[in-house]
């Protein structure tokens, strides 16, 4: 019991080969009083091998280590040895639910029975887990593991930011990673909401690379989504309820700060969807029309009486804003220049889509006469 | 995403020379490969994929029936097979022996359906249809009625889709609190008019796809708004004639199903280019061996080949069967679910 005792860091296995077939645990004199139960395949009583697309074949190495896994879960043994077997596992086959879950009900053995403080065993398990994450960024159980563990601690571990920037140069769009690293925002409020922390982060990303989607995502989260999904939680209702409501305060500043911002990063790569994507949202959500963006929009086609077929034209998203704006301020021949730009020349793997907000525009100004 | 995979290149072709235009889906040959699955059993990729066993076994199943063979894996098999995957709790596990999953509890029950086995069910155990129907419902998260995936609890719009494909085909829908599930689709929708996999969560075309099959199911598009999500759904084409699922991405076969069927759940399949499309899907098969990959050069594998024959099918592309693009299964069979009869 005592503290000094290294806390859960498992030795690591000297032979993790798959493909490998002597077994390990059969001739290991730790796992002598265990009887593995090897997996019955298929129904019982069936002789068959089974039935086609269906017969189980493992590799021996990997079976053997299944067959002890399931002996000592069926009498719920909780110690080293069995956390050790989860990692052999896990190093065999990261997609393994059941396997994770295992370890973690050890885990929470093992730190009770080896006076082990949560946030030390959780520190050390972390340490663990960051060498398997590289390795398989896109297995779900690794990031599921991870929010359990940090679910435990009290305060933002100051290595979690670090970690999840690491994790996302590699992968900057890896949708777990995101998703844990809104968990992270929201479990955290503060530091990362209450400061600049996310919002640098995150200009960091988009500075990195400016059609990262996912980095511009996370930017409405962390300046509106945060706030709305709160909304959405306390009153129930959803996004489009809550919004129409208008009981969400609409700080103006933070607004134009981020008009102004998404409008830079279009001037700076004018064909970028998630940055006009990302205006639009923004003005919806603090219920600005788009034809306050004509000026800036016409920028982009070469002005308002531009040939909209030449090269004045820099941004078919720009096109697709004028159309709209055009119709909603009644100038319905210039929206049908835009729609016949996209369909003819600058889109038309979509032309059928932009020939039917051609026909829209059509009935609006026939009902408009 | 590699369900065995390989041997063959998507892309690769028996007579050089020939322009992809004039491919044609080697409809025999994607028989034999998904029936040669199977007995390349002794491959190390075969017992890695083991968690997504029964969820291949769907994907084969599904892709033979839509290339008009049905009877290309013999039924009494699979279906030994899956009832075998089946646990105390009512669920189904990936393999005998694993633990219940939404995943795999929903490739059972639509496998069932495809092999009309629902019948079966019931003969074989005494209320064995609601036995499978309360794992599911008991999945639902009471307070946000979404769905888990299992009893640890990740919740995903797609086990919300799932449990709805599956309860609809049980015809056990009165289960769930359908009302709630309904709002919590609704919270997840994001400021560029798509849908995420939970509240604020990206928008991505699978789960844009899950959202709108879940939907559909219940009879409640009318919640989304059609022309902003289809154009959004219309720009993930590229000029290669592929799709993809979020902006900036790679164009994929998966994603071309996913994209597709949101499409014709909108009724806005006619807003891409379909002829080029079907281009994309078939410079993606292995002409020689079979088999239809992610995007040319590529492995092939039993995955994206259900998606390519679901994509094409959806495109009427000619001597497939009709897919119903909600459940990704044929349509003759689940119009004739009682649920649909209502
Ligand atoms: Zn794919």
């Amino acid at each position: 019991m005592s503290k000094a005792q290294p806390s859960a860091v498992p030795s690591r296995p000297k032979n993790k080969s798959a493909k490998k077939r002597e077994p390990f645990y059969a001739v290991s004199p730790r796992w002598s009083d265990v009887s593995p139960i090897p997996l019955i395949e298929g129904p019982p009583g069936q002789k068959d091998p089974g039935p086609a697309l269906a017969t189980i074949a493992y590799s021996p190495r990997y079976s053997e280590a299944m067959s002890y896994l399931r002996a000592v879960m069926a009498v719920n043994e909780f110690s080293r040895r069995t956390l050790e077997l989860t990692e052999d596992i896990i190093g065999m086959n990261p997609a393994h639910y059941t396997v994770w879950l295992y370890r973690v009900k050890i885990l929470k053995a093992l730190w009770e029975s080896e006076g082990t403080r949560t946030e030390d065993g959780v520190m050390a398990e972390l340490d663990w887990l960051e060498e398997i994450s590289e390795r398989n960024l896109k297995n779900y159980q690794i990031w599921h593991h991870r929010q359990l563990l940090v679910s435990l601690l009290p305060k933002l571990p100051t290595t979690e930011p670090e970690f999840v920037a690491h994790i996302l140069s590699f992968d900057s769009k890896n949708y777990h990673v995101w998703t844990y690293r809104q968990w992270l925002c929201r479990r955290f409020p503060d530091p990362l909401l209450t400061t600049e922390m996310e919002l640098q982060a995150v200009d960091a990303l988009i500075s990195e690379d400016v059609r990262n989607n996912s980095a511009w995502n996370h930017r409405y989260f962390v300046c509106f989504g945060a706030d709305e999904l709160k909304a959405i939680e306390a009153e129930g209702g959803n996004r489009k309820e809550i919004l129409a409501k208008g009981g969400l305060v609409v700080d103006e500043d933070l607004v134009e700060r981020e008009i102004n911002y998404a409008k830079d990063h279009i001037a700076w790569a004018p064909q970028n969807p998630s940055a006009w994507n990302y205006l639009k949202g923004v003005l919806q959500r603090a219920a600005i029309s788009v034809a306050d963006m004509q000026v800036f929009c016409e920028g982009f086609v070469g002005g308002r009486h531009a040939d909209l077929m030449s090269d004045s034209v820099r941004s078919s998203h720009a096109l697709d804003w004028l159309a709209d704006i055009y119709r909603l301020t009644g100038h319905f021949d210039s929206s049908k220049r835009c729609l016949h730009a996209l369909a003819n020349k600058w889109d038309p793997v979509r032309r059928k889509y932009w020939d039917f907000r051609a026909k829209q525009v059509d009935e609006e100004a026939r009902e408009d006469q | 995403m590699a369900l065995v995979a390989g041997p063959g290149i998507g892309g690769s072709r028996s007579s050089a020379g020939t322009l992809p235009a004039e491919l044609t889906l080697v409809i025999d040959k994607h028989v034999k490969y998904i029936q040669g699955l199977d007995s390349r059993k002794d491959e190390l990729d075969y017992w890695l994929t083991e968690h997504l066993r029964l969820n291949g076994v769907y994907w084969g199943l599904t892709a033979l029936h839509l290339l008009g063979h049905p009877d290309a894996l013999p039924r009494d098999k699979t279906l030994e097979f899956v009832l075998a995957c089946q646990n105390q709790d009512g669920g189904f596990g990936a393999a005998p022996g694993h633990d219940s999953h939404m995943l795999y509890t929903g490739s059972a029950v639509q496998i069932l359906a495809t092999i009309d086995a629902l019948t079966d069910l019931e003969v074989s155990q005494t209320g064995g249809k609601e036995r499978i129907a309360r794992y599911i419902a008991g999945l639902q998260d009471p307070t946000t009625g979404t769905f888990a995936g299992d009893e640890w609890g990740e919740t995903d719009t797609r086990f919300l889709y799932i449990a709805f494909n599956a309860l609809s085909i049980l015809d056990m829908m009165h289960l769930v609190n359908v009302e709630s599930a309904v709002s919590y689709i609704q919270a997840c929708a994001n400021f560029d008019g798509g849908f995420g996999r939970a509240p604020s969560a990206e928008t991505h075309a699978g789960q844009i796809f899950t959202c709108l099959g879940a939907l559909s199911i219940v009879r409640r598009l009318d919640l989304v708004d059609a022309e902003r999500l289809g154009a959004w759904l219309s720009d993930r084409q590229l000029s290669n004639g592929g799709l993809n699922g979020r902006p900036e991405k790679l164009v994929d076969v998966c994603y071309s199903w996913w994209v597709l069927s949101s499409l014709a759940m909108l009724g806005k399949l006619h807003w891409i280019d379909a002829a080029k499309l079907i281009t994309f899907i078939l410079s993606c098969q292995d002409s020689e061996h079979g088999g239809i990959s992610d995007m040319p050069g590529d492995m092939v594998d039993v995955f994206h080949t259900v998606f390519g024959v679901a994509g094409l099918s959806l495109l009427g592309y000619p001597g497939l069967v009709e897919v119903d693009p909600v459940y990704c299964m044929p349509k003759k069979i689940t119009q004739a679910l009682p649920y649909h009869q209502a």
